[in-house]
This record gives structure tokens, sequence and C-alpha cells, in this order.
């Protein structure tokens, strides 16, 4: 019977520590993901409203039916008091692909900051317009391009998104009243092929919609930084050293031209990070980006 | 007799902790059903999913509104499932089934190698989406085909008129030089149509108490 009772105790012992064992191995099934403190996540200022497939501009003629070539845009609305600084994000796709909602986390995010986010598709021009060596890994992977340009059909891939985002930028103006924005000057940001429409329509369209104050670039390029000139946009770049997609070097000649001339530029070269790295940047650099966006539009 | 039953004792917790492991991993694979929409199970795996989606509207820390919250986005979402299945265009019989899909596809992605010009892989609330909204693509053209959904001259018009209001202000912009784009936004509004209409009507059978333990 002691030896009964002795080995009911270590019974319980084991059974206790398999018990503890078991919950831990449950715990660590469920899936990881955001902090389970309440609804909110801690580091997040305001709740946002997500308000999907907003028109910015009438329906593309040219790219039929295709509605990640359509003129939509979510609006990731901070429940924050006053006039709202504005961010247009622009989608990556190599201008062939993606869609304004793959940036749902990164967009809910820099808007809980208090930053009015607009994530935009535009006209995809390389997904109706197959062009052998127009791609941006064709351009853009080796390095900058010697002769500062770019497949004619990338270029224009990139200017017909540009001029989409400038109907955002319309858009805005028009409807700066009835979502509190502060137009008085909008941030602009996007990855990849996002990235280089925003670079082109900050520093080289000579848009006159909007004034870009801020401009937020993560693995982009432009083909030729000498369009850049003296007193532009604040630039804050992020960019992968291992990016096979589009050189590291794009990132490089922008700051440097940038500084050269005087203009802000941050460069964040992410050690041993590839293309598109967006977990990365929703992990760790969410709150830099929002104070540099907040920072520059006021 | 007493010491074959301590050693059987001792050997409880190990098959007890057998047991609940892979009921664990069973139900974390497939999701415990916390009821139905539309007689189509509802998994604390989907609820989870809309939750936080949702938790950005919620800064109380009402929990609870979080989830009636997800329940309302399902309701629309299973109605459109329930539709789809019923023209053979949603491929999964389960939730279970589209999360291996999900799973899949990221290995073939990450296998392959290959550059991305987007993330490399797909978040569950992503491919959920990707799949639902191409199906529902293929849906509106059958739905125009067999009149389900039928355009008159009288909604072209009437709906220019109510686009005239947006973007569409400038004069440039005729009905018959952009009848195109004014039907097809004829058929969202057919295709929403059917769908509020149908979530109206939508059973809903969700057990409160299990829906509670839905954490995120």
């Amino acid at each position: 019977m002691g030896q009964l009772i002795l080995s009911t105790k270590r019974l319980l012992s084991v059974w206790g520590a398999m018990t503890r064992i078991c919950f831990l191995g449950g715990l660590a099934l469920l899936p990881t993901g955001q902090a389970a403190a309440g609804p909110l996540p801690a580091d997040s200022a305001y709740t946002v409203q997500v308000i999907r497939n907003i028109r910015y501009a009438p329906q593309p003629d040219s790219m039929k039916t295709d509605t990640s070539s359509d003129r939509l845009l979510d609006l990731y609305l901070p429940a924050a008091k006053g006039k709202l600084p504005v961010l247009v994000f622009v989608h990556g796709g190599g201008f062939s692909g993606g869609d304004k909602r793959q940036v749902t986390a990164l967009c809910t995010k820099i808007a809980s900051k208090g930053i009015a986010v607009l994530s935009v598709n535009y006209r995809l021009y390389l997904k109706h317009h197959k062009v052998p060596g127009a791609s941006a890994s064709a351009n853009m992977a080796a390095g900058l391009p010697p002769t500062g340009t770019f497949n004619p059909a990338l270029q224009h891939a990139v200017e017909v998104a540009s001029e989409d985002a400038q109907l955002v930028f319309s858009w805005i103006g028009s409807h700066a009243r009835e979502y509190a924005f502060n137009k008085r000057k909008v941030a602009i940001s996007g990855g990849s092929a996002g990235a280089m429409t925003s670079l082109y329509t900050a520093y080289a369209s000579r848009q006159k919609v909007l004034p870009v104050g801020a401009v937020v670039n993560f693995w982009g390029g432009l083909a030729d930084v000498g369009v850049i000139e003296k007193n532009a946009p604040p630039l804050l770049t992020f960019h992968g050293d291992k990016d096979k997609l589009i050189n590291v070097a794009y990132a490089y000649a922008l700051d440097e031209q940038m500084k050269q001339l005087g203009n802000i530029s941050e460069l964040h070269v992410m050690e041993g990070k590839g293309h598109a790295a967006y977990k990365e940047i929703e992990s760790r650099y969410v709150p830099e980006v929002a104070a540099f966006v907040m920072k520059h539009l006021k | 007799m007493i010491f074959f039953m301590i050693n059987k004792l001792k050997a409880l917790p190990l098959v007890l902790f057998s047991v609940l492991w892979v009921t664990a991993s069973m139900g974390q694979k497939a999701g415990q059903t916390v009821g139905f929409i539309e007689g189509l199970p509802v998994t604390a795996t989907e609820v989870k999913r809309e939750m936080l989606n949702a938790r950005w509207q919620q800064a109380d820390g009402n929990m609870q509104a979080v989830r009636q919250l997800a329940v309302e986005a399902l309701v629309r979402l299973k109605v459109q499932e329930k539709l789809l299945q019923g023209e053979n265009l949603w491929p999964f019989k389960t939730y279970a089934a589209l999360l291996d899909e999900l799973h899949n596809t990221n290995a073939a992605r990450k296998a392959k190698g290959a550059v991305y010009v987007g993330p490399q892989t797909f978040t569950e609330d992503d491919f959920y989406q990707y799949c639902l909204n191409n199906a529902v693509i293929v849906l509106k053209d059958k739905m125009l085909e067999d009149k389900r959904i039928v355009v008159s001259r009288a909604d072209l018009e009437a709906q220019f008129l109510e686009m005239k209001k947006t973007v569409y202000k400038a004069e440039k912009y005729t009905l018959e030089l952009y009848q195109r784009q004014v039907h097809d936004a004829c058929v969202e509004k057919a295709y929403a149509d059917i769908i509020n209409q149908r979530m109206s009507e939508a059973v809903k059978q969700i057990d409160a108490a299990k829906l509670a333990k839905v954490q995120l």
C-alpha cells in the first residue's frame, strides 16, 4: 500500500508535469501571430476603419475587365482627431501583378499611428503588354542601367502607373473635407514597382496636382537619379542587400544624389534581406516610417 | 494485480498526453467548429481570421464585440461560399482543405526558389480572399450568362446618372462611350443586391460558448 501511495504521488507528479507539457504543447500549436493583449495591438494609437474599393477615377478602358488594373483604392482611416496626414501606398508586382489588398497588414499598422493610408490599384501596363526585356528584373537586377534608361516599355509602365497615382492625388484633393485629409502636402510610398511609381511621381513627373511632402521607398529605384532636383521631397529608403530583383545599387544611388543636392535622405540597407521584405518592415520599422511621414507633412 | 494496475497508471499520463496531443493537433489543423452559417461549418480558425481584421475597429478591449464583427463578416463570406459551391466554383469542402492548399502553394513557391515581386508567401487572409475573389469573378459571368443578372437599358441609364455624380462628372464621359464601365457597375450592384438579400435570410447557428472561447 505504501508503494501504491508513493507511486500515486509519483504518478501525480508525473501527471502534473505531463499536463504542463501538454498545456504548453497545446499553446505551441496555436498559430503565432499578434499579441493577445486585447483587440487593438498595444503599440497602436488609433482604431482603423478600412473602406475598400473606392473608385478614385473612371474604370480604364484599356485594361478591359481586369479588376486588378482598375482605379480603385482601399482607405485605411484612423480614428484620430483633426486633419489627417495622408500617405498613398502603391503596391508592387512588376507592373504585371499584385493587388492593393496584399499590403493590408502594413497599411493598417501605419494607419494606426494616425495617418490616413490609401492603398491603390492602378493600370498594370506590363500585364496587358507582354514585351520581352521589359521586366523590372531584366532591367534592374544587375545594377544601374549604363545608359540611364530602362527598356521603353518598362519606362512607359512606370509613367502609366504614375498617371494613376496623380489621379489618386486629385481624388484626395476633392475628398479632403469628407475624410478630414490634410491636402497641403501628401506622402507617397510603395514597394518595388510601387516604389518606382512613387519615386517617379515625386521626383520626375513634374506633377502639380498636390505637393509631395515625403517619399518612402521600399526596394524601388529610378532609372536616372539625375532627374532629382534640389529641394526635392525628403526620402526614406529601405532595401535588402541581397535583393536579386532590384539591385541595392539603386538605393545607394538615390541616397547619394539626394544628399549631394542637400536634400533629406535616410537609407536603411537591410542586411541579408532579399526583395520585398514586408515582414521585416511590419515588425520593425512601422514607427519610423510613421514618424518620418508625420514629421515631413507638418 | 496491484503492481499491474500501478504500471498501467504510470502509463496513463503518457497515453492521455498522446491522445490530447493528437486531438490538439487535429483540432488545430481542421479548426474546431463553432457553428454553422447557411449550413456551412464555421471554424474557430475562420473566426480568428476575421477577428484579426475586425480588431482594428475596437479600441476598448471588448473582445466580444470583435467576435461579433467577425461573425458578421463571415455571414457575407459564407453566403458567397454557398453560392459558389452550388455552381461547383468552390473546390474546398472544408476550411482545412483551403488551409492545406495554402500550405502547398506556399511550399511550392518557396521550393521554386523564384524571386517574387510581392510577398513570397500568402497569408491565410490573402489566400482566402484571392481564392474567393477569383471564384466570384467567374460566378458573376455565369449569372450574366444564365440571366440571373440582367442589365436593361433603363438600368444603364439610372446607373450612369449615379456615376455622373462621382468621378465621371466631366462631359467627355457619356453613356455611349463608357457603356462597358456602366454595365460593369450595374453587374456589381446586382451582385451586391443578391448577396445582401441572401445575408438577410441567412440561417446562423453559432454556439455562443464556443465562440466566446476564440481568442486572438
